[in-house]
């Protein structure tokens, strides 16, 4: 792993210095264009504030007179490791290591910032709060998604009118739903962590095997993607599933080099969403293990099962929301004199306020110049600003997790091969890391091994989704080669080269 | 006639794996450990495709192989999720995937269980299997996906399910286990514990004698009458308290079956330090009613068990390990 390039051009957090590649390369296989990452990094950060300033307002630490990564070259981090780590530990019950195990492959807790008030009182103030935040999650999931629905309306209408004027408004309303969207999927994940790790302590106490049971009862309580592949009309320019045929995050989808970063998974398809199993075991879990006493870990799995379907929701809002700019932005950028090829080097801010600056070009220039050397230079592990020296540590060694329960054994294949089948040996899909657009390639693999994600990634929740083995975070994924015959157990994360 | 028993090794599959030897075919017994107390011993692993076997053993076995018996599967009281679905379903699909390439099959037999119907309401019989039942534990849960996969995986393929009860018996080359299915009652039975019975036990218990079992199997495998599912268990039709008391009767216990709903709570909030799985517990509530008619629907005679099988179990038992059983 190589050290930073000089070109970084990032801030660090003045509180949360630690950031991690982490689930990150979930976002990116490789790289965002500086408008992409103004339009997730940002919102995002933003919205790790807002959270904790409505758990503890009355702390300071959530303050900061900047946000980290306004840049975007050469650093991929997306969630901020050392914030979860840190609201975590200012909750009773949980640990930072809670949710590192949830979103960030089990890596170390960063060390904890000094002077920070982390009594008990603190830490049981913030409860009540975070159970409020959760009762809100789903009223404010429907309030954002209408918002969004009539934004997708209005946006098409103004495209085809050519009335420029509007843009401006839908613009300005287009960036409250995106920081409103992701701050809320940001709230959904971080309150999976307390209450998984609530849920955890009592299955130990009242299951006899609670680690057995935990992958089949764990399961999203809807089937989010299936359903949106499914119902969705894909071809209505700026419908709710039009954004399912690009890039996830990246706005500047169709221009190289963002281009080249695409996955090979997105396609047009048809009966993909996962059948609702009948008697699955998560339905018979409770009648084996519930009589009597695990009357409430039944109800707080079936929250969490809710939580898992929220968070994918959260996650299809908020890409919805992005493919906004992904049409908006080329006609704004004709409107403010920014050249088509300049505007994925200028963040939203700068686009949005391009009179406020002279030479937009030059920026842009110089970012392009940036970027072509970055893309040079491997990608950091982790980011840890606290720790001289800590950036150009090694990649660690990691053992796979499994994140969806069974055993499968197959043939690798990899990336864009796992669209379509042919025969009918089972298929087990291995790569770096997978986001929900791997959709439709699902009824073609048997199971699928990645080198990166946690317990509660995005490829983990919609695996359970649709009952396929899946182990992820581990090392070795990517010196499997298209072919060799493997077996995967996706409860205990093991991965067995057969031929 | 050629048999591969798959599950070979065990109290079933080795008294299955007699009955096809006696009646004059090749028999290879497939198991984990690759023993085999009758015919030829192959190791394989019905949760690998291929039941984990090396091509060159699966296309040997292959060669005029006509029949294969599913005997394979876990009678854990503690089995889990995973064992469940790890051995019982994917085990299944496995078998079944075997079977589709083995060209000359003119029988593929599965062994069930009268517990993939779980806690269903109301009578029973062999057509019913998904019908909206609870599940007491995972054996139950695991027995019904393998025979779920089977119904809708193995299309085209000769199958024929055999659901059977609890089986016990000293007629097999390989004994009874004491910690598995019935005889892991004993613990709490021998202590003089109170054991509850809804109803007092007086409901079928589905029992069944192992020979009088794998005779069915054979007829299961070689008659070409009768429907997809069989089901048999001893035609006498012992109760479960009947069946609980003669097998204690060999140490002179008389157990103390109670019908009290709240020694249930009791014994499974106990059930830790009494040492017996918790799920055994709920095998005292009624089990489900399976219409008497089924054994009626047999294509054969249905077979008759020694009238001291259940006693015999138990004193098989206790000489083996009378005083281990007694400390558990």
């Amino acid at each position: 792993m190589s050290a930073l390039s000089p070109t970084l051009d990032t801030d660090p957090h003045p509180t949360f210095e630690v950031y991690s590649a982490g689930n990150f390369a979930e976002v990116a296989p490789d790289r965002l264009s500086v408008m992409a990452w103004s339009l997730v990094g940002d919102p995002v950060e933003r919205g790790n504030r807002a959270l904790a300033r409505r758990l503890w307002p009355n702390a300071t630490w959530y303050t900061g007179s900047h946000y980290a990564f306004v840049g975007y070259f050469n650093c991929r981090p997306y969630h901020n490791l050392a914030t979860y780590c840190h609201i975590a530990e200012q909750l009773p019950v949980v640990t930072a290591a809670d949710a590192t195990s949830s979103y960030f492959e089990d890596h170390p807790v960063p060390p904890r910032r000094p002077g920070l008030d982390d009594g008990i009182l603190a830490r049981v103030r913030g409860l009540p709060r975070l159970a409020r935040e959760a009762l809100t999650l789903r009223s404010r999931l429907t309030e954002v998604e209408g918002r969004i629905a009539e934004l997708e309306m209005r946006v098409g209408r103004i495209l085809d009118s050519g009335n420029m004027l509007a843009l401006g408004e839908v613009l300005g309303e287009a960036r409250t739903a995106l920081d409103d969207v992701w701050g809320l999927h940001y709230s959904i994940t971080m309150q999976l962590v307390p209450l998984r790790a609530i849920q955890r302590r009592m299955g130990k106490r009242l299951c006899e095997d609670w680690d057995a049971l935990e992958p089949w009862v764990n399961v999203p309580d809807e089937l989010v993607w299936g359903s949106l592949y499914d119902t969705v009309p894909l071809d209505r320019p700026l419908g709710p599933g039009d954004f399912l045929d690009h890039g996830f995050y990246e706005v500047a989808d169709d221009r190289a080099p963002w281009s080249g970063f695409r996955t090979g998974h997105s396609a047009a398809p048809a009966g993909v969403a996962a059948a609702v199993e009948r008697s699955s075991p998560r339905d018979v879990a409770w009648q084996i293990e519930r009589p009597g006493s695990a009357f409430g870990l039944e109800h707080l799995t079936r929250f969490v099962g809710q939580g898992m379907s929220w968070r994918e929701m959260s996650k299809s809002l908020s890409m919805r929301c992005l493919h906004l700019f992904r049409r908006m932005l080329p006609r704004l950028a004709e409107i403010v004199g920014v050249a088509d090829e300049d505007w994925p080097y200028l963040t939203i801010g700068e686009l949005s306020d391009a009179h406020l600056h002279d030479d937009l070009a030059g920026l842009a220039a110089q970012r392009r110049a940036a970027c072509e050397e970055a893309l040079l230079s491997e990608m950091p592990e982790l980011l840890d600003f606290s720790r001289p020296g800590a950036l150009a540590a090694a990649a660690p060694e990691r053992l796979g997790r499994g994140v969806s329960a069974g055993c499968v054994t197959g043939v690798v294949v990899c990336d864009g091969a796992a669209n379509g089948r042919s025969g009918n040996d089972p298929r087990i899909l291995v790569c770096d890391s997978v986001d929900a657009d791997v959709e439709p390639a699902l009824p073609h693999i048997d199971g699928i091994v990645t080198a990166r994600g946690s317990a509660l990634s995005h490829v983990a929740i919609l695996m359970r989704e649709h009952g396929i083995p899946a182990v992820v975070g581990h090392s070795e994924a990517l010196r499997l080669k298209p072919g060799q015959t493997i077996s995967i157990n996706g409860t205990t994360g093991e991965v067995r080269v057969l031929e | 006639m050629k048999t591969l028993v798959i599950g070979g090794s065990g109290f079933i599959g080795a008294a299955v794996a007699q009955r096809f030897e006696d009646a004059g075919s090749e028999v290879v017994c497939m198991s984990r450990r690759g023993v085999a107390p009758v015919g030829r011993a192959i190791a394989g692993d019905v949760t690998a495709r291929g039941l984990g076997l090396g091509q060159a053993d699966a296309e040997e076995l292959r060669e005029g192989l006509t029949h294969i018996v599913s005997c394979f599967g876990s009678v854990d009281w503690k089995l889990g999720p995973r064992g469940a679905m790890e051995i019982h379903r994917e085990g299944t699909r496995n078998a079944i995937r075997f079977a589709r390439d083995c060209p000359g099959l003119e029988r593929f037999v599965h062994l069930s269980s009268v517990l993939v119907l779980g806690r269903a309401e109301g009578r029973v019989g062999n057509r019913e299997l998904d019908i909206g039942q609870d599940f007491r534990s995972w054996y139950e849960y695991g027995k019904f996906m393998a025979e779920r996969v089977l119904r809708e995986d193995a299309d085209g393929l000769p199958w024929r399910a055999l659901r059977v009860g609890p089986i016990v018996g000293t007629s097999s080359p390989v004994p009874v286990a004491p910690d598995d299915g019935l005889p892991a009652t004993l613990p709490t039975l021998l202590r003089g514990y109170p054991f509850h019975l809804e109803g007092g036990g007086h409901f079928p218990s589905y029992a069944g004698e192992v020979g009088p079992a794998a005779d069915m199997v054979l007829a299961a495998a070689t008659s070409s009458e009768g429907g997809r599912t069989w089901t048999w268990f001893d035609p006498e039709r012992p109760s479960m308290a009947e069946v609980l008391t003669r097998l204690c009767a060999p140490w002179g216990v008389v157990p103390r079956i109670v019908d009290v709903p709240a020694m249930r709570w009791i014994a499974r909030a106990a059930s830790r330090r009494l040492g017996i799985p918790r799920s055994i517990v709920t095998y005292g509530d009624r089990w489900v009613d399976i219409d008497p008619g089924v054994l009626d629907e047999l294509p054969v005679e249905p077979a008759r068990c020694a009238p001291d099988y259940v006693e015999a179990t138990g004193a098989a038992l206790r000489d083996r390990s009378g005083r281990a059983v007694l400390a558990a």
